[in-house]
């Protein structure tokens, strides 16, 4: 069968690998110009509660590589059809447009950041904590000196103390107290409530993500809209014949371990029983994501 | 001038990539995005609205949100923020919805 897999993230890659091991025809689809997904830019030290992101990504491309999947990286999916009773999807590859037909989609989209609905918001240096993150994670740039971290939960936090320890001066801000940010090329000044105007060069707004469903939407995979996540939803229980959808783009309609146990169910709907069953245990605690390799 | 405090840490192993930003040299890294070399270098505007005339300078820089689409190689439309710069590559603001392979627009 043939099986293409829209974005190459954790879930993404991890059901790639264990479908092409189980002997499906897989091709592998990712806009940016490398796999890995948020392990990208994400950045948790070794020894440190979190699961060590770069380890896991190397981990992640070797269980890829190994395998038959054929990976197609600069690689926009545009729109996606059911024909028959299977999928086309219109593609972009390093600028030239292909189809590509598939008897089977996985949809790995992932998360998008929230925005910030505030006059100004749109002002050149107003950008989404993954912004600021593969700024200084992967290229080294701090993207102001003087910011505002606009958020409440643990990710504002840890933006605001990896960009204070990267030298810049950071003030965290929650949502509610933002008025409008101002300046006339790009941010100068953020105004509070309470008549206060801090200096900026940058905001960042890390007030939380959305599941990414553009595509599952495309292809009329129900949803509900969430207040929790101020967007789109999968609705729970959805039936998607052909169309499965796993990882973060499944954010507020499965469980915690939403990126793992989806993408073995997906792997054991599309390919049940293959000669990877039980070779591979993955553990998830709240947040915390640890890939472990099980013995015999 | 932008007048704002953004600016590169360090460039560790990369090697350097001459490309042009609105006909002006520029000096990135390899690993650099179109994004990323216009932040370090301190440029922050890459769009101006074609709505309201209002400058846009990306948000998302993961190829969702259109507001880095910039003329590359006289291509408009191209998000910045997912193209890696190249020696040689001629990068410009884009005004509008731009115009194909015009140079230096309007």
């Amino acid at each position: 069968m043939n099986v293409a897999v829209i974005g190459a993230g954790p879930a993404g890659m991890i059901a790639a690998g264990m479908l092409a091991r189980r002997g499906q025809s897989v091709t592998l689809i990712d806009e940016q110009t490398g796999s890995g997904g948020h392990l990208r830019y994400d950045r948790y030290p070794v020894g440190s509660d979190r699961h060590d992101s770069d380890s896991w990504l190397t981990e992640l491309r070797g269980a890829v590589d190994s395998s038959n999947a054929v990976v197609l990286l600069s690689a926009i999916v545009w729109a996606a059809f059911r024909v028959g009773d299977g999928f086309e999807l219109a593609v972009n590859h390093a600028g030239a447009e292909r189809t590509i037909v598939a008897d089977h989609l996985v949809v790995a989209t992932g998360t998008t950041d929230l925005a910030l609905i505030v006059p100004g918001a749109t002002l050149p240096g107003v950008m989404t904590s993954r912004a600021a993150r593969i700024l200084l994670n992967r290229h080294d740039v701090l993207p102001g000196q003087r910011l505002v971290v606009v958020g409440a939960g643990v990710e504002a936090e840890r933006l605001t103390s990896d960009l204070a320890s990267a030298g810049a001066e950071v003030s965290a801000v929650a949502t509610e107290k933002i008025e409008s940010i101002a300046g006339s090329r790009g941010v100068e000044s953020v105004h509070l409530t309470g008549d206060r105007t801090v200096t900026a060069d940058c905001v960042v707004v890390a007030r939380g993500e959305a599941p990414d469903l553009q595509l599952a939407g495309m292809l009329e995979a129900p949803r509900t809209y969430d207040s929790s996540v101020e967007g789109w939803r999968l609705a729970v229980g959805a039936d998607l014949p052909g169309l499965s959808v796993i990882g973060g783009a499944l954010l507020g309609a499965a469980g915690p371990a939403h990126v793992v146990k989806a993408t073995i169910d997906t792997v054991e709907r599309i390919a049940p029983a293959g000669p990877e069953s039980g070779e591979i245990g993955l553990d998830i605690t709240g947040a915390i994501i640890r890939w472990e390799a099980v013995q015999g | 001038m932008n007048g704002h405090g953004a600016r590169r840490r360090a460039t560790g192993t990369a090697s350097a990539v001459q490309i042009t930003f609105d006909g002006e040299p520029l000096t990135a890294v390899d690993t650099d995005t179109v994004a990323s070399a216009l932040i370090a270098a301190g440029h922050r505007v890459f769009t101006i609205d074609s709505h309201d005339g209002s400058p846009r300078g990306g948000f998302c820089f993961v190829g969702r949100c259109s507001d880095c689409l910039m003329v590359i190689d006289g291509q408009p439309g191209t998000m910045a923020c997912i193209t890696p710069v190249r020696d040689g590559m001629r990068v410009e603001t884009q005004h509008g919805r731009g115009h194909w392979g015009r140079e230096g627009q309007s």
